[in-house]
């Protein structure tokens, strides 16, 4: 299977209604935190949400 | 992670398997219903002679590591322990860690009943609850031994502990599992009208023998487009909670660091110990075939330290194979934000775990949306 080639990401025009979605609060939340080097939440070894926890999925 | 200063390697998270038996019998569970029957051979619950070990081990490891770390209490389902049994094994662990470490539990929800919510209030043990969205969603594959769903308990659950002013800064999220037949938009609806401040949505587990439920073949891209539509929702909402692995995809995408496992190239120290005391590697690694998540030697909390094991070359093997090895792998441009998906998810019979994950195709898919979103949002950017 390896070697079958990656397949390509399909719709690889942006559709119009990405647009409005640049807008958004969550996308500029995330944009100022990069911005400001997201060092103290990348650093937070308690965070709960760190690691990938699952439960009986 | 690494510590720098000696390439000796630390904890990140311990999963603390304190039951191994569990109240629901959700019919995708990895621990049950994908060929590993390890559970079978452990003891229903973690004897507190096991607990007085795990936490003396642990204090052990807090002492000479320089970072703190995450215990997670697991299962099975965790709070089959009772609130009583409870109480003593938060009591020990948050003794042996004391803050910044966490600890936090992982449950399906239908036992958080106010006695259990008073010890977990009691020694500040965050809360995450797997719920899969609206009751028709969740009850599809979340159903009890009796195979009836259990919606309204774990629902009731939460709002257990939604109710109480002392127990709401604890839930930390909810939990979902990916159906790629349900409606993303009401997924999304469903999750955050829980009030949890954030969600976070895992793929069924599969891998390239055995394709993840939903999923057609390698390279249709269900789940992709299943995450296309809950990105769309999530980022066209004006009141967003946060949303764990799409906010560390985009993170990435925008230039930034992830967080979690399985997104990124930032390798973790996780390790399970199971219920008799045993010393396991991470446990999604079951759905590649029976014992996978076994280290070839049998560690055990009553005779191994975690420095002796996380030094060991069986562990430094296990922690390299965090990064893919396939050659697709190592030319994909979206190597960086995909990281070649969990482990679990790479295997096949006949070429191990030497693949891309079999979610390749989703990924792409949805790394593609995502890096066409910052392009066009950097700009508008404050």
């Amino acid at each position: 299977m390896r070697n079958e080639p990656i397949p390509l990401p399909r719709d690889a025009a942006a559709p119009a209604r990405d647009l409005p979605l640049t807008d958004s609060v969550a996308l500029q939340r995330l944009i100022a935190e990069v911005r400001q080097c997201d060092a103290s939440i990348v650093a937070d070894t308690t965070l709960y949400n760190r690691t990938y926890h699952r439960h009986n999925r | 992670m690494t510590r720098p200063e000696s390439g000796a390697r630390q904890l990140d998270t311990v999963l603390l398997k304190v039951a191994s038996r569990c109240n629901l019998d959700c019919s995708y569970c990895y621990v049950y219903h994908m060929g590993d029957t390890a559970w079978r051979d452990q003891p229903k619950q973690m004897s507190d002679a096991i607990l007085d070990a795990v936490a003396r081990c642990l204090a052990d490891q807090y002492a000479l590591q320089s970072a703190p770390f995450s215990v997670v209490l697991h299962g099975g389902e965790p709070l089959l322990l009772g609130a009583a049994k409870l109480e003593r094994f938060c009591a020990r662990l948050r003794d042996a860690l004391p803050h910044p470490c966490g600890i936090h539990i992982q449950t399906n929800g239908a036992l958080l009943s106010d006695p259990v919510i008073d010890v977990l209030v009691r020694y500040d043990v965050g809360i995450s609850v797997s719920i899969d969205g609206p009751q028709r969603v969740h009850d599809r594959f979340r159903i009890d031994h009796r195979g009836k769903g259990s919606y309204s308990r774990v629902r009731a659950g939460i709002e257990n502990v939604t109710a109480r002013a002392d127990a709401r800064p604890l839930l930390a999220g909810v939990l979902a599992v990916i159906d790629p037949e349900s409606d993303p938009a009401e997924v999304y609806a469903a999750l955050k009208a829980l009030g949890a401040p954030g969600l976070d949505i895992l793929p069924r587990d599969g891998n390239w023998d055995t394709l993840p439920f939903g999923k057609s073949a390698p390279g249709t891209t269900e789940y992709g487009r299943w995450l296309e539509g809950f990105l769309d929702s999530y980022l066209s909402d004006p009141e967003p909670p946060r949303v764990r692995l799409l906010d560390d995809m985009l993170r990435l995408v925008l230039g930034g660091r992830s967080i979690k496992e399985g997104v990124g190239t930032t390798d973790y120290g996780i390790l399970v110990i199971e219920p008799d005391g045993t010393v396991d590697k991470n446990d999604t690694l079951k759905v590649a075939g029976a014992g996978e998540d076994r280290f070839g030697e049998r560690w055990s909390v009553l005779t191994d330290s975690f420095d002796q094991i996380l030094g060991s070359p069986a562990f430094a093997d296990y922690y390299r194979q965090q990064r893919p090895s396939a050659a697709a792998c190592q030319v994909c441009p979206d190597l960086g934000i995909c990281g070649g998906g969990m482990v679990a998810h790479r295997w096949s019979e006949t070429r191990g775990y030497d693949n891309p994950t079999i979610f390749c195709a989703d990924q792409r898919h949805l790394i593609a949306k995502m890096r066409r979103l910052a392009e066009a949002a950097l700009p508008h950017a404050d």
